[in-house]
C-alpha cells in the first residue's frame, strides 16, 4: 500500500464544526496530534498560529495585520478598542492578531498619554515611513490604508 | 435605523454614556449556509455615530479627512458593575423548523451457504459447500425528527429590518426586555 507523510505541522482546515472539531479529527488521523482548525464561524479575529508569524503567514490573504507602537512608551500607551480591545501594557500591540477586512470594515486605534505628556498624532512607520494619518487620539483605519502589513506610531511629547 | 439602549454604560474612551447608540455596520448573507451575519458597534451617541462613516466613497481613502472619526464605544464596557465585551458579530440561522420523516438503519448479518468445485485426493471433481458471513445496512423503520430548512424568505424581502429586530432580542439578553428602543 501506498503513503503519503504529511508534515504534522502542515495540516490546516477550515471549520469543521459539523464533525465535532478537533478531536474528531484526531480520531480519523490516528496518531496525529498536530490537528488544529480555523474556526470560521465563531472568531472572526484570528490568534497567532503556533510556530508562524502572523505577519509572515496573514500578509497575503484577505487580512491585515497592524503594528500598533508607541514613540515613547513613557508618554503613553496603544491600543485596539475596536471591534476588540486589544493592549499590551506599555509594548507594542497587534503582532498576535490578524484583522479580517471581509468581516470587519474597520478598526479604530486609540492612543492613551501619560500626564503631563501629550499626544501629538498618528504617523506610518512601514511600508512607508512618515506620514501624518490623523492628529486624533482614537481613529478608525480602513482595510485600503494599506496593501500588506502595517506599522503605525502613535507619537507623544 | 438603529437602536438606542436606555441602559448606562461605562466606557474605556468615552466616559458614561447615558443612552448608547448601536448602530449595525455590515451585513452579510451566506445563502449556502443558512446565515445572516451582521457586524455592529456602539457609539455614544447618534451624532456619534454619523461623524463614524462617509458621504463619498473617495474620502476613504485620505486618512486626515476623517476629523471625528473616533470610532465606537471601546468593545471593553462596565455595566451592572461589571465588565463585559458586547458583542460585534452576531450570526441569525434563516431557517425553519421542520418535522420530517427519517430512516432508521441497522448493521445486520447474513450468513450464506455458497457452493463450489474442489478435487478429491484421487484428483476428481467433488461438490463442496461453505458458509460466508457478509454484512448489510438494512432499514428497519423510520421517525419523526426535528430539522432547521434552511429558508432565505424568512427575511420576508426586508433583510435590514430583520436584522434589526434579531439584533435588538440579541442585545435585550444583556441590557433587558424593553430597554432598547428603535430610533
Amino acid at each position: 500500500m501506498s503513503s503519503v507523510q504529511i508534515g504534522s505541522s502542515n495540516i490546516n482546515m477550515g471549520n469543521q464544526g459539523g464533525l465535532g472539531g478537533t478531536s474528531q479529527l484526531s480520531n480519523l488521523w490516528g496518531g496525529t496530534s498536530s490537528v488544529s482548525l480555523n474556526n470560521i464561524w465563531t472568531a472572526k479575529v484570528y490568534a497567532r498560529k503556533t510556530g508562524q508569524s502572523n505577519f509572515g503567514y496573514f500578509s497575503n490573504k484577505k487580512f491585515r495585520c497592524i503594528r500598533l507602537t508607541s514613540n515613547d512608551y513613557g508618554k503613553g500607551n496603544v491600543s485596539f478598542t475596536y471591534p476588540i480591545t486589544l493592549s499590551n501594557s506599555l509594548l507594542d500591540v497587534g503582532d498576535n492578531y490578524a484583522w479580517d477586512y471581509s468581516v470587519y470594515s474597520y478598526v479604530t486605534v486609540t492612543a492613551t498619554q501619560t500626564y503631563p505628556y501629550v499626544f501629538q498624532y498618528w504617523v506610518t512607520v512601514s511600508p512607508s515611513a512618515g506620514t501624518i494619518l490623523s492628529y486624533s487620539s482614537s481613529v478608525n483605519l480602513y482595510q485600503n490604508d494599506w496593501a500588506s502589513n502595517y506599522v503605525v506610531q502613535a507619537f507623544f511629547s | 435605523m438603529a437602536l438606542q439602549i436606555n441602559q448606562e454604560i461605562e466606557t474605556l474612551n468615552k466616559g458614561i454614556v447615558l443612552t448608547p447608540y448601536l448602530r449595525i455596520e455590515s451585513y452579510r448573507i451566506d445563502k449556502i449556509l443558512g446565515y445572516m451575519i451582521v457586524q455592529v458597534a456602539l457609539f455614544s451617541s447618534k451624532a456619534d455615530a454619523d461623524t463614524n462613516k462617509f458621504v463619498y466613497s473617495e474620502d476613504i481613502t485620505e486618512p486626515l479627512g476623517r476629523t471625528g472619526q473616533t470610532g465606537p464605544i471601546a468593545v471593553s464596557i462596565g455595566y451592572n458593575d461589571e465588565s463585559i465585551n458586547y458583542p460585534v458579530l452576531l450570526e441569525f440561522p434563516l431557517v425553519v423548523t421542520e418535522e420530517v420523516s427519517e430512516d432508521i438503519y441497522e448493521t445486520q448479518e447474513i450468513t450464506n451457504t455458497i457452493t463450489y468445485s474442489d478435487f478429491d485426493e484421487n484428483g476428481d471433481i467433488v461438490e463442496k459447500t461453505r458458509e460466508e458471513t457478509t454484512t448489510h445496512r438494512v432499514k428497519t423503520g423510520t421517525r419523526t425528527v426535528t430539522k432547521s430548512r434552511i429558508d432565505l424568505s424568512v427575511i420576508d424581502g426586508d433583510p435590514y429590518g430583520w436584522a434589526y429586530t434579531k439584533t435588538k432580542i440579541a442585545y435585550e439578553q444583556i441590557f433587558g426586555v424593553g430597554n432598547l428602543t428603535d430610533c
